[in-house]
């Protein structure tokens, strides 16, 4: 295995392109446990398996949000399935326009988010760094010169609404699914979950990135140090 | 008081060596079923959760092995008995499909192996992919593909990349969601056969056995409507999300240039509906 092979998830692009608390170090400590869990699913083909709710969601609904999209913008998106990489990083954008992925003027990303609070909460706050460092990932690796990210707020399905309703029960120990104060609460949760009556423009809202030359270069720059360290101090020593 | 005594529940043995039972599996296997009807009570009695599974799902499983003439040996690989919540669940390796397309006399060969960085060389969907096998596998695999020949010359190919497999796992398994069965334990093994059975239901010619192959593969066969299975760990996803989409755009769409804009990607299925929408736009909506 050489470190010089690995090409980097434009998902993951934003733990390694944390900045070191002080000026002595190269690369952060969530750079560093990151590139341990690179290392370990390189050589040993096993992942960290994030699966929690949130992500469980996402993947349920992703062609969900892809419709909500399209009909809010009044055309049709259909998901992108063409893996992409360069010879530092990797990925495979969501959507894009233009007439093929290797020449999109625009990539998007959709973001289903968890729940109509966590919805509204992304639209007042900057988007995470984690998304910034993705869709330049993306923009170098289809030279598009724009990026959008587009949460998109979509029922929960019915199985992950039954997980909540099943956690409350054993938060509220009560022992029937007739006590009148869980009945309550299900309804409660039901509609925090599911958003039949708001109009679909108010369920998408969009945050334009756009290209930065310098910052990708920041980010191959990033790769050549991950790289550097892999090969000294895990692929030499672990 | 009542002169009727509770019927005594039956177990896997009395089912097995019942009288029905043995008929029916020597009329399915030529050589040896006494040997067959032993094998399923050594790999239920292997298994505690099988154990606890119901005895006619097991017997249901093991008859469809049979009718498929598919040995249940776990160490072969071409077919198992598995438990599913307190059932028994009857699925098929990737041998057990090549095994299915070589003794149909249509095949000339039919592999699956999984891909690594570097062993693509073309990937043109419609031309079919190409691979460089001189390049040496490093890493994890980055997909699957599974290639058939034809006698009459016919050849197809599938490849997945290894996150396409991971999202199809996580679509039809609900155990692979929770971290644990099948896929968990033999996820290179799962992804082979996952792309073998895509490849050959969409393209292959179908013998009958390879139908009920498909249709009987992670199903518990029901003892009762014979030939029906019911999908316990799988739920596929009904609805064709890209037509469902395209549908709703139809139907929202309230100007022409919107149906503009929709016509170039109009699938034929919903061509009909875009003209009949486009002409009561021009009706002024009537």
């Amino acid at each position: 295995m050489e470190a010089n092979n690995i090409l980097f998830r434009c998902s993951s692009l934003g733990y390694i392109m944390t900045e070191a608390r002080s000026k002595q170090e190269v690369l952060s400590e969530t750079c560093i446990t990151h590139l341990v869990d690179v290392y370990i699913a390189e050589k040993y083909q096993r992942n960290t398996d994030i699966n929690n709710k949130y992500i469980e969601k996402g993947l349920q609904v992703e062609e969900d949000s892809i419709t909500l999209y399209s009909r809010v913008k009044k055309v049709f998106f259909k998901k992108n399935e063409a893996h992409l990489n360069n010879e530092f990083i990797k990925g495979t954008p969501d959507l894009y326009k233009g007439e093929t992925i290797n020449t999109a003027t625009e990539i998007i990303d959709i973001k289903s988010a968890w729940d109509i609070y966590t919805f509204f909460r992304a639209k007042h706050k900057s988007p995470k760094k984690l998304y910034y460092w993705q869709l330049q990932g993306y923009m170098a690796l289809t030279g598009a010169k724009i990026a959008t990210l587009a949460y998109c707020l979509i029922d929960t399905p019915p199985a992950l609404i039954y997980d909540e309703k099943r956690r409350l029960m054993w938060k509220m120990n009560i022992l029937s699914e007739n006590d009148p104060d869980y009945i309550a609460a299900c309804e409660e949760i039901d509609r925090a979950m599911t958003y039949p009556d708001i109009p679909l423009h108010e369920r998408m809202f969009e945050i334009e990135i756009i290209r930065n030359d310098a910052d990708i270069e920041a980010i191959y720059e990033r790769v050549k140090k991950c790289r550097e360290y892999m090969q000294k101090n895990l692929l030499k020593t672990l | 008081m009542s002169t009727e005594l509770e019927k005594p529940k039956q177990t896997l043995k009395d089912y097995v060596f019942s009288e029905e039972t043995k008929r029916k599996f020597e009329s399915l296997l030529k050589d040896n079923p006494a040997t067959f009807l032993t094998s399923i009570v050594q790999i239920a009695n292997s298994n505690d959760m099988l154990k606890k599974a119901e005895p006619s799902s097991i017997i249901n499983a093991a008859l469809t092995a049979a009718t498929l003439n598919l040995p249940l040996n776990n160490n072969l690989g071409f077919a198992w008995i598995v438990p599913y919540q307190d059932k028994a669940q009857f699925q098929i390796g990737w041998k057990g499909f090549v095994q299915l397309a070589q003794r149909s006399g249509l095949f000339k060969s039919i592999y699956a192996t999984p891909i690594y960085e570097g062993q693509i060389t073309n990937n043109n969907p419609l031309e079919g992919y190409e691979f460089d096998f001189s390049v040496k596998p490093t890493g994890a695999p980055i997909g699957y593909a599974a290639r058939f020949k034809l006698l009459n010359g016919f050849q197809s190919t599938m490849y997945m990349s290894t996150e396409d497999v991971e999202r199809h796992a996580k679509k039809y398994s609900q155990t692979y969601k929770k971290g644990f069965g099948v896929w968990k334990d033999n996820f290179d093994a799962m992804a082979k056969k996952t792309v073998i059975k895509l490849l050959i239901s969409q393209y292959a010619p179908l013998s009958i056995n390879m139908q009920t192959a498909l249709l009987a593969d992670q199903a518990i066969i029901k003892q009762d409507e014979e030939g029906t299975f019911q999908y316990l760990d799988n739920e596929p996803e009904k609805v064709d999300k890209e037509l469902e989409r395209f549908a709703l755009l139809i139907q929202d769409a309230s100007t022409l240039d919107d149906i503009e804009a929709l016509k170039k990607h109009v699938p034929d299925v919903l061509l009909d509906d875009l003209l009949m929408k486009e002409q009561k736009l021009r009706n002024g909506g009537k």
